[in-house]
């Protein structure tokens, strides 16, 4: 395989999926906790592929594919949540949305 | 012959540092931007710069999928739905307190230590070589055989996942008009 | 697309890369003047026609005006993304050209000269992908120009182009079936050993079609720049050469949209008699004359007369068409 081996694509994941997480955290913005949650779904795919390139195995490809279609159903109902919310003057911040808590 | 192969591998290295900064910049743009809109198109140029590293491995049509699916229409929902909420969506930046912010970072700093460790420890010998792939390897042919032979459950379910969010999304958006108009 | 491989150094690549954006170029440009002295012919007047004989230097003019225009940008428009936007849209429309084959392969001195720049065994899906990257240089644009005129037109844009993008999509599955790839340069080399799609595949043919001037902001469905409706849309807040990039971009789709027209349902560069190339650019011709011809006579649509149409009549229309082709080439 030509350039780096798949060791370096899994670091680059890595520090994807990491900071995702952070995001996730520390965010306060329901858009960005989205945003970040979908770093994170990205770099699982990065990996999925790396991998289905050192086995030479489609099947991680399959994978990647249904995680996509996942992510996308996941963002369509987020969004559709997001806005609903606004109509109804919910404060979009997700330290204030606490009634479910405990 | 060796340095026709040698620029080949050049060029494929700086190709992968570009896309891997970019990849990287992005990403924390992603996270650290104040504004929705510019984190959702620092998001759009993460998803390209993915779509290029998918290319550095072969698999062309998820590099395609991923450009026309993800950055070309669930980034453009984003895009819609940040513009539409215009000023509502500036939440404050992060958790009032100082000390949740600083677990958190270091929470996931913690985790990318040991998924690298691992992944150094495991480098030398399983992760060295990459098995030869075939002329077909990640060509539309390849993948639609798989997902119509190997794994069909996983297309099936897929596509009634993408029912249920499409139908769930015209749910969600129409409830509010029925409260509007009893409004 | 062969299982020989072609001789073609990196050389003849670049020089062609070269003359094929050129040509273009000049086809966007000049698709201008056609399109003024055609709506002119059928509006009973003749179009431009002062700027050099016959108004060939027209396009020319106008270049020089856009240019020395004064950039006037508002005090409320984000700066980088104000101006890289038009960037973006003529971007991706201009790239699509790469894809796009105009005539077969020719042995001139030994080496192998293709009538295409780039055969990628996913072309199609490329096109699509490029495509779907244009919608960023209008949203970004009218969002970033910060006038709520510019913001309700480039919504208008985007919902309208990306639910006609679907039908777009779908609708070629049937050529897609009947060539068995989704190389372009494969498409067109099929029809021409068998027979022209727009034959078998009308239905998908009309479907594209109609889809296709949807999703290029064409009349009827020039809605969102409509002068009388909302200023001028995403382009409300733009002026000189930045609104002619983004004119650049309208007209290079239009371009592109036809010439994908031409190779997927109408054999490509085939035909009796004239070299490849003649041939493309007669059909391109004709299916340009066909979209000016439609701007200068149908009404426009509104806005959710359009939206209600391609969700509800084309969207069926395509799959239904997809799943026909489907059954009778498994069958078959």
């Amino acid at each position: 395989m030509l350039g780096p081996t798949v060791a370096a694509y899994l670091v680059l994941s890595a520090i994807l999926f990491a900071t995702g997480a952070a995001g996730v955290l520390i965010r306060r913005s329901p858009l960005i906790v989205l945003l970040a949650l979908e770093l994170m779904l990205n770099a699982g795919n990065l990996a999925l592929i790396a991998f289905a390139r050192q086995h030479a195995d489609s099947g991680g490809q399959v994978f990647a594919l249904a995680v996509m279609v996942v992510a996308a159903t996941e963002v369509v109902v987020g969004l559709g949540l997001i806005v609903a919310m606004s109509r109804k003057k919910v404060e979009l911040d997700v330290d204030a949305l606490t009634e479910l808590e405990g | 012959m060796i340095l026709a192969s040698l620029a080949g591998d050049v060029l494929v290295w700086v190709v992968w540092v570009v896309a891997a900064i970019a990849l990287l910049a992005s990403g924390f743009a992603v996270v650290l931007f104040r504004n929705p809109f510019h984190s959702a198109l620092a998001l759009i140029l993460n998803l390209g710069s993915l779509a290029v590293l998918y290319l550095l491995l072969s698999a062309e049509f998820v590099a395609a999928a991923q450009v026309l699916v993800y950055a070309g229409a669930v980034m453009v929902m984003f895009l819609f739905v940040i513009a539409y909420l215009g000023g509502r969506a500036d939440a404050p930046w992060a958790s009032s307190q100082a000390a949740v912010r600083v677990a958190a970072v270091v929470t996931c700093v913690v985790l990318l230590a040991e998924v690298v460790l691992v992944i150094a420890l495991d480098a030398r010998d399983g992760l060295s070589s990459a098995a030869e792939i075939t002329e077909g390897f990640g060509s539309p042919r390849e993948l639609g055989r798989l997902f119509l032979g190997d794994n069909l459950l996983a297309f099936e379910v897929s596509s009634l996942v993408l029912l249920i969010g499409a139908v769930g999304g015209v749910i969600l958006g129409a409830t509010v008009r029925r409260g509007e108009v009893e409004e | 697309m062969d299982g020989t491989a072609l001789n073609q150094p990196w050389w003849i690549d670049l020089l062609k890369a070269a003359v094929v954006i050129n040509v273009f170029l000049g086809v966007v440009a000049y698709a201008t003047l056609i399109e003024r002295k055609l709506l002119g012919r059928m509006q009973l007047r003749y179009g431009p026609n002062r700027a050099g004989p016959f108004g060939l230097l027209q396009p020319i003019a106008d270049l020089v005006k856009m240019v020395r225009k004064e950039a006037f940008a508002p005090a409320a428009a984000a700066d980088l993304l104000y101006i890289v936007s038009p960037l973006v849209a003529a971007f991706t429309a201009l790239t699509s050209f790469a894809l796009i084959p105009w005539g077969p392969v020719w042995s001139i001195g030994g080496y192998d000269v293709t009538g295409w720049v780039a055969d990628v065994p996913i072309g199609l899906i490329l096109l699509f992908a490029l495509g779907s990257l244009g919608i960023y240089g209008f949203i970004v644009g009218g969002w970033a120009s910060g006038s709520k005129y510019s913001l309700l037109g480039t919504m208008r844009t985007c919902a309208q182009m990306v639910s006609y993008e679907v039908s777009l999509a779908l609708s070629v599955l049937g050529v897609v079936l009947m060539a068995g790839s989704l190389s372009l340069v494969d498409i067109a080399v099929r029809q021409q050993e068998t027979v022209w799609f727009a034959g078998p595949q009308f239905i998908g043919f009309l479907v594209f079609f109609v889809a296709g001037v949807a999703e290029t902001n064409r009349a009827p469905f020039d809605l969102p720049e409509a002068e009388s409706e909302l200023v001028a849309g995403y382009l409300t807040e733009y002026s000189g050469m930045r609104w002619g990039l983004f004119q650049l971009a309208e007209y290079a789709n239009v371009v592109m949209l036809s010439g994908l027209t031409v190779t997927l349902f109408f054999g490509g560069w085939g035909g009796p008699g004239l070299p490849g190339p003649i041939w493309f650019a007669i059909k391109l011709a004709c299916v340009l004359f066909v979209m000016i011809w439609i701007r200068a006579t149908l009404p426009r649509l509104r806005y959710d007369q359009l939206m209600r149409f391609g969700w509800k009549v084309l969207l069926p229309v395509a799959t239904l068409n997809a799943l026909v082709t489907a059954i009778l080439v498994v069958a078959v």
